[in-house]
């Protein structure tokens, strides 16, 4: 395969040859920063020619902000990685799927799940605070780490669900909860798997959502096992009142030993509407199913089903592009 | 870009072609266009409160050329075509109580009021969530979800006088933010006219792609009108516990936030006042404090004594010496906590509980309920205290900035510096998350003429607007940026961010007719 590097002084003196490769009309870039990716894409833009870009070399974790509970991780470390180094200063990531356990962090952030998790209050927000990213005009997007601001539109919500539309995610600082002191696993025994969902669906009113959640069957009957981490007064008192909405629905504390499911088996991850949650639940509760991401917006049911239907979406399909985001990525380049 | 200040008596009856205008206005809008006199002024500003200062001198920004008032999305798309093919500017207008200017019609053109479109359209009980046009004002909001034993959770001091359509183009913030977000946390989707005469809905989940509703909000108005919203809502709060606690120092007070939020407690409302604030907020109606001890009730009365003489001093500064009250400010040394949990009485009560704890544990002095209870009451009534401030001659303006925690003390900081020289200044610290907090910041000041009245009102902003982002913080963390903070905007924004945000108002306004000048885009395109 023949490699050329571009005979221009600015790449000469920014790009080391391992970081850009020719390949006929197309280039390769693995650059090993968002400077350097966006110098690569300024030189294929005014070219003309098309880039594919590897992230291979964005893969540190940064160190913990203890004091505002931060930590910045590149795009291709690994949301497994970013948790194990946030444990160690007693913070987390939040209660994750097993599948977003294993993306990466751009993985996680661009796709459907949009790097969205549940926080207290049973509603969701994104983990994370700012990002960095490449846009696909060469130029550096650096958002500005604040807990929250009034100014203008969240650019940041042109890249997270978006997929590569706009720009390449390069880094991002996530935001860390301290770890829970208090697990508290209450099992409730239900006359039907669709229970679950209404079961749940009342905790929103009375702020007592579970971090996670698992719907099987045992013994025949479906039994829900609730999990509350934070703590220790909150999470019994949210258990407790799990189990009094349960009692209003005819529904028991199940006095059995509920074994956990096997997460390994779990891999289809969906977005499920909460209207949609009952017949999910009753075509998943043979097989067990795995409740994530629990909100007053939406569930991630996690199952070992194909499930398809009004109100389901799945999230590892890649996201769809809004004609928004096209037509301001062709602006971006001078191309609207 | 600033606008052009005209005379009152300089408005007059409309020419011809305003009259025209009006009448094609009129078609569109079932009648309802305005072009006279009395109409245009009284639209011609919101509440930045430059704007405020000049009315007092018989000066108002210039006027939109005409002001009308639809009633319903497909009204808008034909008024949005319609201005496309004439290229006239649109306004969006809900209920004026903006604070950077951004429903001033900086480049002329129609200010479109949106207040006819104010139904709660339909409320879902079991999903505690509700759908309702953006002209409806937030206090009758608020009355209505009563209604349905439900709240929105969101009070700003404004919610008298400010739209739900205005909450979301400008991300506001409520004082319960603490527990319940701000509205862009709020929104679950969104109706909106855009730019190009398109009425899109977006938002909502399940998603299977971006969330395009949160590019929507804080736009202000220059990518399209927002219409309806869908928001979630919570039960009406059961309970109401109250809690102040006296600090030595606002850092101690800041650090006992940062942890009760850390330890995963959530207060509907956290408001650390640094020592002047303290005095200020202590003074507004006389609270009855309870003392628990005599340490306390020392505290207290030192608290209340000092309060007439800070208000003597507040005068003197506003005849022009800030840096001798702010040197005065820098002697007092108490900082005010107030905490205010909801929801129900266990939950309510056991987080009181928990943060009290937190609180001792950083030299914090129970000051019990009466405090935070008389903040409550009295938590309307500071925006309309401004006034007295104008009819002296002088100019009073707030700034609200956010910061990380690791950034929140050195903003003060720095803020406090750049601004004693120039004006009086105090701040406390609310709108708390687990990684920061917002810092607003009150200033007066005023000089010997209008116009270095004028001059140090820029001023002001200027060196306090600098220091604060120079110290981390961003640019607004609920008032919005409106045309006066636009090059600050810019600025934090950077480069890409810009482009970025150009791009997306090419997509969404490809005219340029919507809101020129705001958040610094399309003033030249219009």
């Amino acid at each position: 395969m023949a490699q050329a590097r571009p005979s221009t002084a600015e790449f000469n003196a920014f790009l080391a040859p391992d970081e850009f490769r020719e390949r006929g009309e197309e280039v390769e870039l693995t650059p090993a920063s968002a400077g350097r990716l966006a110098l690569g894409l300024r030189w294929a833009n005014s070219r003309g020619r098309k880039a594919h870009v590897s992230r291979a070399r964005f893969a540190s974790v940064g160190q913990v902000d203890i004091t505002s509970c931060l930590i910045r991780a590149e795009a291709e470390a690994k949301v497994s990685q970013v948790e194990a180094v946030l444990e160690r200063s007693q913070l987390t990531l939040g209660p994750l799927s097993p599948c977003t356990r294993g993306l990466s962090v751009a993985g996680w952030l661009s796709g459907r799940r949009m790097g969205m998790r549940s926080v207290p209050g049973g509603r969701l927000e994104s983990a994370a605070l700012a990002l960095e990213a490449v846009l696909w005009s060469g130029e550096v997007y650096r958002s500005h780490a604040t807990p929250r601001s009034a100014t203008g539109p969240d650019l940041d919500f042109a890249l997270l669900g978006a997929g590569d539309a706009v720009g390449l995610i390069t880094s991002a600082v996530l935001r860390g909860f301290p770890r829970p002191t208090t697990e508290d696993r209450t099992s409730i025994a239900l006359g039907a798997a669709a229970q679950a969902a209404q079961v749940l669906r009342d905790l929103i009113g009375h702020e007592a959502l579970p971090a996670r959640a698992e719907l099987s069957l045992h013994e025949g009957r479906p039994v829900l096992s609730a999990v509350f981490e934070n703590l220790a007064f909150r999470a019994h008192r949210d258990a407790g009142r799990l189990r009094a909405v349960a009692a209003l629905h005819g529904a028991a504390e199940s006095k059995h030993a509920v074994p956990k499911l096997d997460e390994a088996r779990l891999l289809r991850e969906f977005e499920v509407a909460w209207d949609a949650l009952p017949a999910v639940l009753e075509l998943c509760a043979p097989a067990g199913a795995g409740l994530y991401r629990l909100a007053r917006e939406s569930v991630v049911v996690c199952s070992a089903l194909e499930l398809e239907g009004d109100g389901v979406v799945p999230l590892d399909a890649p996201p769809e592009s809004p004609g928004w985001l096209t037509q301001m990525a062709a602006s971006l380049r001078g191309e609207g | 870009m600033q606008p052009d200040f005209v005379r009152i008596a300089s408005v007059i009856e409309p020419d011809a072609s305003q009259r025209a205008l009006v009448a094609d206005l009129a078609k569109l809008c079932d009648g309802r266009a305005t072009a006279a006199p009395q109409d245009r002024i009284a639209y011609a500003r919101d509440l930045w409160p430059k704007a405020t200062y000049f009315a007092g001198l018989g000066k108002v920004p210039r006027p939109p050329d005409a002001i009308c008032w639809p009633a319903d999305e497909a009204q808008l798309g034909k008024l949005v075509a319609y201005a496309r093919e004439r290229h006239i500017p649109l306004i969006p207008y809900g209920a004026g109580s903006g604070v950077c200017g951004g429903a001033i019609a900086l480049t002329g053109g129609v200010t479109v009021d949106l207040k006819r479109m104010d139904k709660l359209l339909e409320v879902d009980r079991a999903a505690l969530r509700f759908t309702c046009q953006a002209g409806i004002i937030g206090e009758n909001l608020e009355r209505e979800l009563a209604t349905h034993g439900l709240s929105l959770g969101h009070f700003p001091s404004s919610i008298y006088c400010s739209t739900l359509g205005g909450w979301l183009a400008a991300r506001s913030a409520g004082q319960c933010s603490t527990k319940y977000g701000k509205i862009e946390d709020m929104c679950a989707s969104l109706t909106a006219v855009l730019g190009t005469g398109e009425i899109v809905k977006v938002g909502g989940r399940p998603a299977r792609g971006a969330d395009l509703a949160q590019l929507l909000i804080g736009s202000e108005g220059t990518l399209g009108f927002i219409t309806q919203a869908s928001l979630y809502a919570v039960p009406a709060p059961a309970e109401l516990v109250y809690r102040a606690v006296r600090f030595r120092t606002l850092e101690s007070g800041a650090e006992a936030i940062r942890r009760i939020l850390r330890d995963g407690l959530r207060p509907a409302v956290v408001r650390l006042y640094d020592p002047f604030d303290t005095v200020i907020a202590g003074k507004g109606g006389k609270p009855h404090f309870e003392a628990t001890d005599s340490q306390h009730r020392d505290s207290i009365q030192v608290i209340q004594e000092r309060a007439p003489l800070a208000a003597r001093l507040a005068i003197r500064a506003a005849l022009g010496r800030p840096a001798a009250l702010n040197h005065i400010a820098d002697l007092l040394r108490e900082c005010l906590l107030v905490l205010v949990f909801e929801g129900d009485g266990e939950l309510a009560s056991a987080e009181d509980e928990q943060a009290l704890i937190l609180c001792r544990e950083l030299g914090g002095v129970d000051l019990g309920a009466s405090p935070a209870r008389h903040w409550m009451e009295q938590r309307y009534a500071v925006s309309y205290k401004q006034s007295k401030m104008f009819a002296a001659g002088a100019f009073a303006d707030t700034m609200e900035v956010a910061a990380t925690w690791d950034r929140v003390l050195p903003v003060y900081r720095a803020v406090r510096k750049a601004v004693a020289p120039l004006g009086f200044i105090m701040a406390h610290l609310s709108h708390a998350y687990v990684e920061g907090c917002s810092l607003y910041f009150t200033f007066s000041a005023t000089a010997a003429s209008p116009e270095a009245c004028a001059e140090r009102y820029d001023a002001l902003w200027r060196e306090a607007l600098g220091a604060a982002m120079g110290a981390g913080a961003t640019v607004s963390h609920h008032h919005g940026i409106g045309f006066w903070k636009a090059a600050r905007l810019h600025e934090e924004l950077g480069s890409a961010g810009v482009h970025a945000l150009q791009a997306l108002k090419r997509t969404c306004d490809p005219d340029g007719i919507l809101n020129p000048g705001k958040l610094g885009l399309g003033a030249e395109a219009a």
